[in-house]
């Protein structure tokens, strides 16, 4: 979904410090406030989420599925979910489906 | 040194579950560093597929979650070229594939095509509790 943001005044500090950071993690404005917003908005507390790091080919793959990127840098693109669930969140929904391992395996090796 | 790992997908998931059987034990290896995931593209596509399988009933949040916190410990590789290795079902060859172009010390499986194929390459083709055993060979961790 676009959220469309009018041109706002920043304090020159704030507008150092982005353009700091844009450059230092080689990704755009857009890139880094939609990250700021993602992991700073919910509850007004910091949720980010786990980060991790693929090669770039398969960045445009994964922001598809709902990840965004933190940084770029040599070693690859790191990236996080945009909307981030702690693990153990995630183990309890995946459990609540009842199913068991033989049928796990099944399902997925057919 | 963590062992370098291929998880099949399927063992992946399975080790997600609360069946005590196949317990979580996987995931608390990759928490101690005693594993290290290799994983493709190939294989994070499949588990992108799976997980967004009618029958897991998963938000994108929970499946997002369990990806990143799979991949957090993994190394990643793209273009992974073709080794001419076969195998009886033809979708597990690009596992084969990886695990001959990086190098590893095992692949992690409960498939029989390829169980079968243990012995065959320089890394050894085990179930979760034949990682276990290599583990507790390694000497690496006190399992």
């Amino acid at each position: 979904m676009l959220f469309e943001v009018n041109a706002f005044d920043l304090p020159e500090w704030a507008h150092e410090e982005l353009k700091a950071q844009c450059a230092e993690r080689a990704i755009g404005v857009d890139e880094l406030v939609k990250y700021l917003v993602c992991t700073q908005v919910k509850s007004l507390s910091l949720q980010a989420g786990t980060q991790f790091t693929v090669p770039p080919e398969m960045e445009s793959r994964m922001v598809s599925e709902g990840f965004m990127v933190v940084r770029r840098s040599a070693e690859g693109v790191v990236l996080t979910p945009c909307e981030p669930m702690s693990f153990q969140d995630a183990l309890t929904e995946f459990q609540s489906n009842g199913l068991t391992g033989e049928d796990i395996v099944r399902a997925v090796d057919g | 040194m963590p062992l370098r790992v291929i998880f099949d997908t399927s063992v992946v998931l399975a080790q997600m579950t609360p069946d005590p059987r196949s317990g979580s034990v996987l995931w608390l290896w990759m928490t101690d560093g005693a594993v290290q995931p290799v994983v493709s593209d190939y294989l994070v596509d499949e588990l992108l597929r799976n997980l967004e399988s009618s029958r897991f009933r998963l938000s994108r949040a929970a499946r997002n979650a369990i990806v990143a916190e799979y991949l957090q410990y993994a190394e990643v590789f793209t273009n992974v070229p073709s080794s001419g290795a076969m195998c009886r079902d033809p979708r597990d060859v690009p596992i084969l594939d990886l695990a001959i172009w990086v190098g590893i010390d095992a692949v992690v499986s409960l498939d029989a095509d390829l169980l079968d194929l243990d012995g065959e390459f320089s890394f050894s083709i085990v179930r979760p509790m034949g990682l276990h055993e290599m583990l507790q060979r390694s000497d690496a961790r006190d399992y």
